[in-house]
Order: C-alpha cells, then structure tokens, then sequence
C-alpha cells in the first residue's frame, strides 16, 4: 500500500533568523511556472523587504520626520539589490540600481540635497526597481519589450547625480512623470479586483511570495524543538507505562501542559505586528489623496499589536478599501473643510488595539460623515429599502445600510471607489475571517470603521450543541446566549406567523430557526431544548437545537469545498472523544433562512451602535470605568437586593446539595473539581436553612484572581449594564441595567477593565 | 488470484484490488495514500448523494465519497472501510468508502479489455477498462472520475439518484 510522504521544503538561512517557506510557497506562483530558482525567490523576498524599507523612509524624509539614517537606510536598500543582482544575472535591474545607487552615494554623503524633487525620483527609482522584481517573479524574466526600458529614469538619475538639478518640480506631482500616476491606478483597480475574488472566495487568487513565507526567530524554532522533544519523550513514557500506574495521571498532566505551552508557542510564531501591514499606507494615502486633490495625514497607533498571519493577510484588502473611502468619500476637499471650520488638512487615523480577546483595527477620519439623507435616497433608489422604512430608520440604522452589496453613495465612479463593491466586500472578507465590522459616523465630524478579529483562526471558543444526536459547534463570536425553553414555556415564547416561527425575546420578536428542519434530519423530542440566540450580518436570529454539551477551545479543521458551498458548515472539529463535530457558518445559516435582506429593521448591531454613536476613539478605555458598558450576571444577593458583578469573572453557576457544603472553622467551604473552594456567605442564607432540600445557588467566580463561591439567592439575567461611578452622595459602584440600578458585588467593582480590584481603591475614590 | 503468466509481470502494472456489492475493482496503488480498514463516519446533513460523510484522519477531516452512492447501490451501514485518495485537481485529499479491500495484485496489459459496451453510462464513466481471469473480471477504476471537484461539477451526484439498472 503507497502510504506517500509529502516533502515539504524547509529552508534555513543562518543569519540570526530563519525563514519558513509555507508550502502554498511552493505551490503558489512561482514554482509552478518552474522558471524562478530558490535563489532568485530568496533575492526576491529580500529585496521586497528592502523596497518596503525604502518606502518608509521616503515616506519619512518627505514628511520631513527623517530620524538622520534614512537616505542611509535606501542607499541600502538599493545597495543590497545592486550587489546581489550581479550575480545573478539581471542587467536592466542592475543598470537601474546602479544609476540609483550612484545618486543615493552622493545623497548620503551630502554632496547633494534632498529636496523634495530628489524624493520623487526616488520614488520613481523605487517604482521601476519593484516593476522588474514583479516581472521577474512573474515571468522569471525582467523583460526585453519596448515598453520595458528605462533609459529615461536613469538618464534623470544620473542627471542630478551629476549637476543636482531634476527636472521635476519641487513638490513635484506624479502628473509629469506620467508613467508612475498610470501605475498607482492600476494597482488601484487591482487590489479592488482581488478583494472581489478573494470574497467569492476564488481559488488561484494571485500568491505572492511574501505573502506566503514568515520570518521566525531561531530562539522560538529552539524553543519548539525543545517542546517536541519533549512531546515525543511524553508519548514514549505512556507507551512504557501501565494504564494501572500511579504515574499515568501524572503523565497525562504533563501531556497537557506540553500541549498547551506547544500550542502557545506556534501561535506565537505565527504572529506578526500589525505594523507591517500598515507600512503600505503612507504611499496608498498620499497616492490617493494627490488624485482625490485633498491634503490628507495619516497617523498610526498600536503597531506592535501581534495578529495571526493569516489574519493579517485577509485584513489588507478590507483595510485598504476603508482607507481609501476615507479619504475618497470621507474626508473633503481643503476650500469645503476651511468652510466648515476645520483644519485644511484632514486626517485618517489607523489604530490597532487588543480588546477582549480579539483584534480591533480602526479606521478613522475626520471627514464628512455618513449622511442620512443622501443615504437612504441611494437606499431608495437601489431598491434596497422602501420609502416608508425610510422614514423610520435612525441615522445609525441608515449608516449599516452602507454594507448592503451594490451600494455605493458617490455619484460619479472615480478611478479609485465607487464600483459598488466596497463596504460589503468589506464586510464579507471580514467575516470570512472570523470577525466583524462596525462603521460609526457622526455627520460633519467624521467616520469610524471598526474591524475585528479574533487573535488565531485555529482555535476558537465555541459552544457544542446536539441535534437529532449529532454535534455541531457554534462559534462564540456569533453567540449572543442561550435560552432553555421548557415545554410549559413553549406556547408563551415561541409565536408563529403562517410556516414562521418567531421567539419572544425580552419583548423582542427574534425569527426563529429549526437547525433539525434546515438540516432535515430527524430531531430526538426531548423534555425542553434550547434556542441559541446567534448575530449575522448584524441581525439577530434564534436556532433551536436539542441540547448543548459544555463550551470548549475547538480546533478548527477545514472542510473540503464541496462542502463548504453549502453554505452551511464553515468547518469541522475533532471533540475530546475522537467524535467530529460540524462547525455551523451563521452567516451562511441566515441566508438559507432568508433573513439577511434590508427589510429587515430594527437590529442588534444598528441598537447597540445607536447607543453610543458619538463614543470617541480613546475614551472609555483610558477613561476609567464610568459609563462603560459590560457584560453583567444579575442575582439576588442572600439578603434580597439586585447585585451585579462582571460576567468575565463568573466561572460557573452550580446548585450545590446542602449536605456538600460543610464548615470548617466557622468558614463554609465545599468541594469543587477536587479542590478546595471557601464559599462567601454574606447573608448567613446557608445558617437560614431554607435550601437544606432545592440544593443551594453557588457562583463560582474569580475574585481577584482567585477561585471563590459566593451563596446567591437566586439567578436573576445576564445583561449589558452600563457603569456608574461611586458619587459624593453614594460611595459605591453601580451598575444601571435595564434601566434599574443594581450595586456590584463586593470585591468585584470594575476599576480598571482588571476584573476586580483591592477594595482600598473604593476607599480612595470615595 | 493471479491476472497475470508470470513471465509478464515486468510490463504489468500493481492494483489494488476492492470489493464493493457483489464486484471487484482495482485503483492504482500509486495513487492509493493509505488504507483505512475500519473508520468511524460522520454524516453530514444536505451534503450532495455522493458524499458519505467525513472522517477524521491523521488531524484532517476527510470527505468521504461513497462508491456505493456512484454505482448506486443503498448505503452499506455494517462496514466502514476506506482508502485515501487525494483530488489532483484541489490538491485536497479525500475518503473513497468501499465494502471490503482486498490484495494489491499485478496485472498484465495483455489482460486488458475495454468496458464491455453493455455496461450502463454511469459506470462506464468510472471504469476504465476490465482484466479478465478465470473467476471474476477485475473492473479497474479511473481515479480521476472519482474526485470529488469531479463529482461535483459533471453532476454525478444527480446521476446517482437514478438507482440501479
């Protein structure tokens, strides 16, 4: 039986770093056109990273925040392809390299000034230089066509090199070098191009060389070494041991930990800052601003913030389609900005930041805004709404419209947007990769699109629900809660209108899904099931399941594409028992059930945006905890009052037999997961007697990072509450849910975003 | 079971031999990755006819093409057996779920005889040829017709709804 190996080229260049070739590098465009060796891939690589350099520190030198090294750093640059290209054989690469190499010699040593028209050349030279490296990539050539010479671009170089005189004006505009204007369009309409395919998901999108390889560290290739040998070590001790062994538990212990930290390891490895994916942008910013005629500055924040390669990739093209709306739609011309009291130049701010185990990266811009009105009539006029829905929809209502397919609200197509493939492509790539998006305007001040995404693709927290005896996993990004209806509830809760069924929420009405109906299989009828309250697409439905099985980390396995264009799974995953478990795609879900058409009003995500529409980058994070929004568990303390406390902190809820909790000392303390747990019993309820047959209301939660039990009375709701700071009048911490307040239970007052602080900070703010 | 007079085994070619319902077919042990001889199957819901389900293997989950399903035969619950593929047009590998696997077998070209013309379109489509022996004729397969981008795309799925002749 041919059992085959899969070779799988792993190549290490010793120079304090090595680099991984993915195997889509192998399979990706270059090899199959076997015309690119592995030297000339390495020299590829290299000098698009080299090139990258350039960019950033031209980008620098014109904003003239030049830290003192950068003509040195593109004299490198240049210098570094120059040298490697010789032997190698390219003499139109090396011809123009050299031409730049010469000026940037004289640059460096200040023979000659860096003006502005200097910087443009430059940039032009960085332009020609990345045009060969892409042919050559492409054709394994640099190209002998007519169209490919460039005399006249070296004759420039070598002209300032030789009098210090350009023949383009300062400040230059690309419009005289002509060539150059042409090629930043047509990497406009390109990058838009992909992110329409890669959206529909096409296989044999473009893979470039970059995008496909990772530079890791030796020190973390070492550390993983070490952790394998150490798995592998693990594996030959089980295969040693007696099940019957005292040491089994033992090894398995030891299993887990080098598991977990293995894991932690390789997705350490494979992240990357999201820096890097910003450093594109000054160009792409300056480029667009110089064709829209508008004076834009880009600043960055949270560079540094790691993101899972992949994720970084599939953020590019949305980011970049949102940067170019900003400035394109959002930011104005200089005369109207002035006529609006606002600074002439705008500013688009890109900011990257962890929150809540995910990765929101931010696009803002101090433009124009969203406007209702020329929405909705667009709205209108694409048949997307009715006049009549129009007129109830608020101004954040109307700001989610945007991300409907074939909107666009620019009157004219420009080169750069406008093709009616923007914000759902957007839209539709993010949530390809796991995330979701909000955009927030404030007309006349500006818009804000929020991306987020989860750290890792691998590894999701995910809920597994059972149906007509099989399992299936819903992702907790889509989850918004589950809800356990008994059958003497059914009638009051689950309503119907003709074949549909819808569920009474709260005082909402949430359509209704049957998984068992959609899936068509037969569904085991049980005493009660459980309705899983999920968000798609901004829209909130409910899908009724038999019965759910414990939360878990599950790995997420990819499923053929036969499959995964029903539009049902998204993947599939392997539970502790070896059993597969099928992840549902809710999106995918909520199309088949035909709720994703704009008819649909009122929406989680347009009320929780209406909510706090005018919420300024910043504030609310730094700004402590006072009007925060957060998850809340509301239950009766023993004494009978509302309490509160974060549900970040709840572990589990557990309804403990009385004869478990015993006291030791005076404490009560019981039991929990072979631990000992000291239970907190504010109330004396445990002394009352009263649950001494129902079995008592535990909650465990961490507190101050400690395991603890607080006996509760009763579990009331969990409900985004919002925070209310201790006043002069009322020192403690309150929570206004549902438009009741509610105090916090002690020791768990949110301060700081830490989930419960030493109360001698309540003290101190009283 | 031989296929083949010794003296021409230099020119034949290694099989890998299948039972399925009452016939017996060969694939290319080239192109065969490995053998599973017991597999637990996971249905999947909507999935199109040809498709079994999937099945864990080695930390991928596989689909599984029921070749039952192509020859349109009714599901075989008792076994699971099956041999692992991989779809060159996808590059993605995948589960062929068979009754029963038999030996790898060599077999001579001189054995070699075209579909015999009787046979109905379907599985013409799936067979390449049949080697002839003194018990019954081995039916070789077309791994290629097997795949799921294949299947998929030419509709077998809806051929195999059709049921047997």
């Amino acid at each position: 039986m041919g059992a085959r190996l899969q070779a799988r080229g792993v190549r290490v260049q010793v120079r304090g770093s090595v680099r991984l070739w993915d195997e889509r590098g192998g399979r990706g465009g270059i090899s199959d056109r076997g015309s690119v060796d592995d030297l000339t891939k390495e020299f590829l690589i290299e000098s698009g990273e080299g090139l990258d350099r350039m960019e950033r520190c031209l980008a620098d030198l014109q904003s003239g925040t030049d830290g003192g090294d950068c003509v040195a750093e593109v004299f490198r640059a240049v210098h570094t392809i120059k040298g490697t290209v010789g032997f190698l054989g390219f003499p139109r690469l090396e011809q123009l390299a050299h031409a730049g190499e010469h000026l940037l010699v004289l640059l460096r040593d200040g023979k000659r000034s860096t003006g502005d028209g200097v910087i443009e050349l430059l940039v032009q030279l960085m332009d020609g230089l990345r045009r060969v490296l892409q042919l050559i990539e492409m054709t394994g050539a640099e190209g002998s066509r007519a169209a490919d010479n460039d005399a006249e671009l070296i004759a420039k170089l070598e002209q300032y090199a030789k009098d210090g005189v350009t023949a383009i004006p300062a400040g230059g505009k690309f419009a005289t070098a002509g060539a150059p204007a042409i090629d930043i369009r047509a990497v406009g309409v390109k990058l838009a191009g992909e992110a329409v395919a890669s959206a529909a998901n096409t296989p044999g999108a473009s893979i470039n060389t970059a995008e496909t390889t990772l530079r890791v560290d030796v020190e973390t290739l070492n550390r993983l070494m070490n952790l394998v040998g150490e798995l592998v070590q693990t594996r030959n001790q089980f295969l040693q041991a007696e099940v019957s062994e005292e040491s089994f538990t033992r090894l398995g212990q030891r299993l887990d930990g080098v598991t977990a930290e293995l894991r932690e390891s390789v997705m350490r490895a494979r992240m990357q800052p999201v820096g890097q994916l910003f450093q594109k942008f000054p160009r792409l910013v300056r480029d667009v601003a110089q064709i829209c005629g508008k004076n834009v500055r880009l600043e960055f924040s949270g560079g540094d913030t790691g993101l899972d390669k992949s994720l970084l990739e599939a953020l590019k093209d949305p980011l970049t389609h949102a940067v170019r709306n900003a400035i394109d739609h959002g930011i104005e011309t200089p005369q109207q900005r002035l006529l609006r009291g606002k600074p002439a130049e705008g500013k688009v701010q890109l900011r990257a930041y962890h929150e809540g185990g995910q990765v929101v990266v931010e696009v803002s811009d101090d433009g124009a805004g969203v406007s209702r009105e020329r929405v909705l009539r667009r709205a209108i006029e694409r048949g997307l709404i009715t006049a009549e829905q129009a007129g109830t929809m608020g101004a954040a209502e109307a700001t989610q419209l945007v991300f409907e397919p074939g909107f666009s609200t620019t009157d004219e197509v420009t080169m750069i947007s406008g093709r009616g493939v923007g914000m759902d492509v957007v839209r539709a790539n993010v949530e390809g990769a796991g995330g979701s998006v909000e955009l927030q305007s404030v007309e006349g001040e500006g818009t804000t699109l929020r991306m987020r995404v989860p750290l890792t693709l691998a590894i999701v927290p995910a809920l597994v629900a059972r149906c007509g005896g099989q399992m299936f996993a819903v992702a907790h990004s889509a989850l918004l809660e589950m809800v356990w209806i008994r059958p003497v509830e059914e009638a009051a809760l689950i309503q119907r209108i003709g074949n549909a069924k819808m569920f009474l929420l709260r005082n909402r009405l949430v359509p209704l899904l049957d998984l068992s109906e959609v899936l068509g299989i037969e569904s085991a009828p049980s005493d009660g099931f459980y309705i899983a309250v999920l968000e798609a697409k901004g829209r909130q439905f409910g899908l009724i399941v038999d019965d759910m099985a414990e939360p878990q980390e599950i790995v997420v396995k990819p499923l053929s594409s036969v499959l995964s264009c029903l539009n049902v799974y998204s993947g599939a995953t392997l539970l502790g028992d070896g059993q597969i478990a099928l992840i549902l795609d809710t999106n995918g879900l909520a199309r088949t059930a035909k709720l994703c058409d704009a008819s649909q009003q009122v929406t989680a995500a347009t009320e929780r945006v209406a909510s706090h529409v005018v919420e300024m980058p910043g504030v609310g994070r730094a700004g402590g905890a006072s009007g925060r929004r957060l998850p809340l568990l509301m239950f009766l303390a023993p004494c009978g009052a509302h309490t509160v406390m974060p549900l970040d902190c709840v572990e589990r809820i557990e309804k403990v037999a009385r004869e478990e909790i015993e006291l030791l000392s005076g404490r009560a303390v019981m039991q929990y997961r072979g631990e000992l747990l000291a239970l907190d019993d504010p109330g004396g309820l445990l002394q009352q007697g009263e649950t001494a047959g129902v079995g008592q209301l535990v909650v465990i939660c961490n507190k101050q990072g400690l395991r603890a039990g607080l006996v509760v009375r009763g579990i009331l709701d969990v409900a985004e509450g919002e925070v209310l700071p201790p006043t002069a009048s009322y020192p403690g911490t309150v929570a206004r849910v549902e438009g009741r307040l509610a105090m916090f239970s002690p020791g768990f007052e949110p301060q700081t975003g830490i989930c419960a602080m030493p109360r001698v900070v309540d003290k101190e703010a009283a | 079971m031989t296929y083949v007079e010794e003296k021409e085994v230099e020119a034949g070619l290694s099989l890998c031999t299948l039972r399925t319902g009452e016939d017996l077919f060969g694939i290319e042990t080239s192109a065969v990755r490995e053998a599973l001889y017991q597999c637990e199957l996971r249905q999947v819901p909507l999935a199109p006819q040809f498709v079994a389900g999937v099945l864990a293997y080695r930390g991928e989950v596989l689909l599984a093409v029921s070749f039952r399903a192509l020859l349109g035969l009714p599901a075989n619950t008792e076994t699971c057996c099956a041999i692992v593929l991989e779809d060159k047009e996808s590059g993605e590998p995948f589960a062929l779920l068979i009754d029963e696997l038999l030996d790898v077998v060599q077999v001579a070209a001189s054995a070699w005889e075209p579909n015999p013309v009787t046979l109905d379109e379907r599985r013409s489509g799936l067979f390449s040829g049949v080697y002839r022996s003194a018990g019954a004729p081995l039916v070789r397969l077309q791994p290629e017709r097997l795949q799921p981008s294949w299947l998929t795309r030419n509709g077998v799925a809806a051929m195999a709804l059709g049921g047997t002749r």
